[in-house]
């Protein structure tokens, strides 16, 4: 355990020395790094210590425009509670009482909503990485997960890592998505029967011994990154169930 | 086809417009990532906007901080390499998938190295990015390559995003390459499970063991308890989550909670490979969770109270 804190301290040493050699290329860097937030399935958003949004992914945006719960008002983040908006630190400051700024904590909140499960709010408040210790300049990442949203993987990657058919694709799908398997079986308008073989096909194309395993498997890989909606590809609303039947 | 591979995606080229790269690229994106730091370059004359303001935080270098903290946070490595494989960059859960040397690591001269045995090479899948098209045509616009380990064991998934390429400011495009590795544990703490769901301590830790992908019979012999009261717990879970079958349950944890670190990182050992040593680490910790925390507020123990 010791050996690996100070390799890690050695490897980390050895990075920011690279990255001082590089300087003229951190903003390069950067927008590497901000273009692979944008590929989460999760939304992120970097707010500073006034609320002011300062960065958010594609996700985030997505979320926010819907204007339930959360909305930014003004360049301001605002949380919904109680029938008021709020701006989101002065919520959390509510909560927490006071920001340390050397140790940086997680806090969640369940963020109520007129339509659809509450949306789940993770904050992780300011490291001492960012600002040199100065509270004005604390970033705070804000993670905003939607239980909502439909998580699609493309056929084409089903296909290409495990060797899914169309069928088999639309069914892990579904079952990703969380569906039970007697609604893919309503879905794919099959009998029980073919549906557990297809099943049965999956579990053996992917080395999992369950259903449970699959799912796990599956957002493990590949659940958490932008992968087009495999139903409706190219637009951005989740396609609704009834245009799943239309398919198939 | 087993689960001991490392599964390598390699997105399209700029220009291309297969379907799955509109949707993951649309073109309006990369001027909007461009404006941020054509704004961020000029802190100095504020420019405000609806999406972006300019602030005294808005430097690349804390961008990059920050990112690197983000993805952290939700347990996926990320590195960043110069076409020629030189790190530029790696996250803390980068760096430990590093180190751990199973599929990639990293020599002392700061180059990527793909572990003997694994194939194809990094540098294959770097130059793939990198590389103007037009020997791949044949292949298709997607490629996707599928890297075999030596080791029997879950594999990495690693996405290489194309490099996003600055003509006129940037020497060398910066690659980055995101991994994740379905050893590393998502560690959801009991208050934000209670929050949630309104899940009991034993819950949260029966949740935490499924979401590391447990059998039944494994959080039972993890936990010392009789697959009854496994049973028992599973029920209240599929209750308060509305889901009939474990399946459904785990879809659900994963769309509300993730791979969100919410746990005190310190309290939990992620990235340990034997899974027998790191889950006591977990159950550990979220028992201390579950004595010490209000309902919806997590804090680390080793904070003033």
């Amino acid at each position: 355990m010791f050996l690996l804190t100070r390799m890690l301290v050695q490897l980390e040493g050895e990075c920011l020395s690279v990255i001082s050699q590089n300087c003229n290329n951190s903003s390069a860097l950067a927008e590497a790094i901000l273009g692979a937030l944008d590929l989460l399935t999760a939304g992120v958003v970097m707010v500073n210590s006034g609320s002011q949004v300062l960065f958010m992914n594609r996700v985030a945006e997505d979320i926010l425009s819907e204007s339930d719960g959360l909305e930014i008002v003004s360049d301001i983040l605002q949380v919904s509670t109680d029938g008021s908006l709020a701006p989101i630190q002065e919520v959390l400051r509510a909560q927490i009482g006071f920001f340390s700024i050397s140790t940086p904590e997680v806090v969640s909140v369940c963020v109520r909503r007129s339509s659809g499960t509450p949306l789940t709010v993770v904050v992780r408040t300011a490291s001492a990485l960012v600002g040199n210790g100065n509270s004005a300049n604390a970033t705070t990442l804000v993670f905003i997960l939607d239980p909502d949203r439909p998580v699609g993987i493309s056929r084409a990657d089903l296909r290409q890592l495990y060797g899914l058919t169309y069928t088999e694709s639309n069914l892990v799908n579904w079952l990703v998505d969380g569906k039970t398997l007697e609604e893919c079986r309503v879905l794919l308008g099959v009998r029980p029967s073919t549906v557990r073989m297809h099943l049965r096909n999956v579990l053996g194309k992917t080395g999992t011994a369950s259903q449970g395993e699959l799912v796990w498997l599956l957002f493990k890989n590949l659940g958490l990154v932008g992968t087009p909606q495999p139903f409706n590809e190219g637009s951005k609303k989740p396609s609704p169930p009834s245009h799943h039947k239309t398919i198939c | 086809m087993d689960l001991s591979q490392t599964v390598v995606r390699v997105f399209c080229r700029e220009g291309c417009n297969c379907p799955s790269c509109s949707a993951l690229k649309p073109a309006a994106d990369r001027p909007r990532i461009r404006a941020f730091f054509d704004r961020a370059a000029k802190s100095k004359q504020p420019v405000r906007d609806e999406k972006v303001s300019a602030s005294p935080t808005g430097n690349p270098q804390s961008m990059i901080s920050m990112g690197l903290e983000a993805l952290d946070c939700l347990n996926i490595g990320l590195l960043i390499s110069t076409p020629d494989c030189r790190l530029l960059q790696a996250n803390r859960t980068g760096q430990h998938i590093l180190q751990a040397g199973k599929f990639v690591g990293v020599d002392p001269a700061g180059i990527l190295r793909t572990v003997k045995g694994v194939r194809p090479t990094l540098a294959e899948i770097v130059r793939k990015v990198t590389e103007p098209s037009g020997s791949e045509k044949s292949e298709g616009p997607h490629v996707v390559t599928t890297m075999r380990g030596v080791v029997s064991e879950h594999g990495i998934t690693m996405i290489t995003a194309k490099p996003q390429i600055f003509p006129e400011s940037s020497p060398a495009p910066a690659v980055p390459l995101i991994l994740f590795s379905p050893s590393a544990g998502a560690a959801a703490s009991s208050a934000a499970l209670n929050s949630i769901f309104s899940f009991t301590s034993a819950e949260a830790i029966m949740a935490n063991l499924v979401l590391e992908g447990l059998s039944r019979n494994d959080c039972g012999s993890c936990l010392k308890i009789r697959p009854t009261t496994v049973a028992f717990h599973l029920k209240n879970m599929f209750r308060k989550t509305g889901s009939r079958c474990e399946a459904q349950l785990i879809s659900k944890l994963f769309k509300a909670i993730g791979l969100i670190q919410s746990a005190s990182a310190d309290a939990v050992a992620i990235h340990d490979d034997s899974r027998t040593r790191q889950l006591p680490d977990v159950v550990n910790g979220l028992e201390y969770d579950a004595g010490n925390h209000s309902r919806s507020v997590t804090r680390p123990r080793y904070l003033p109270k």
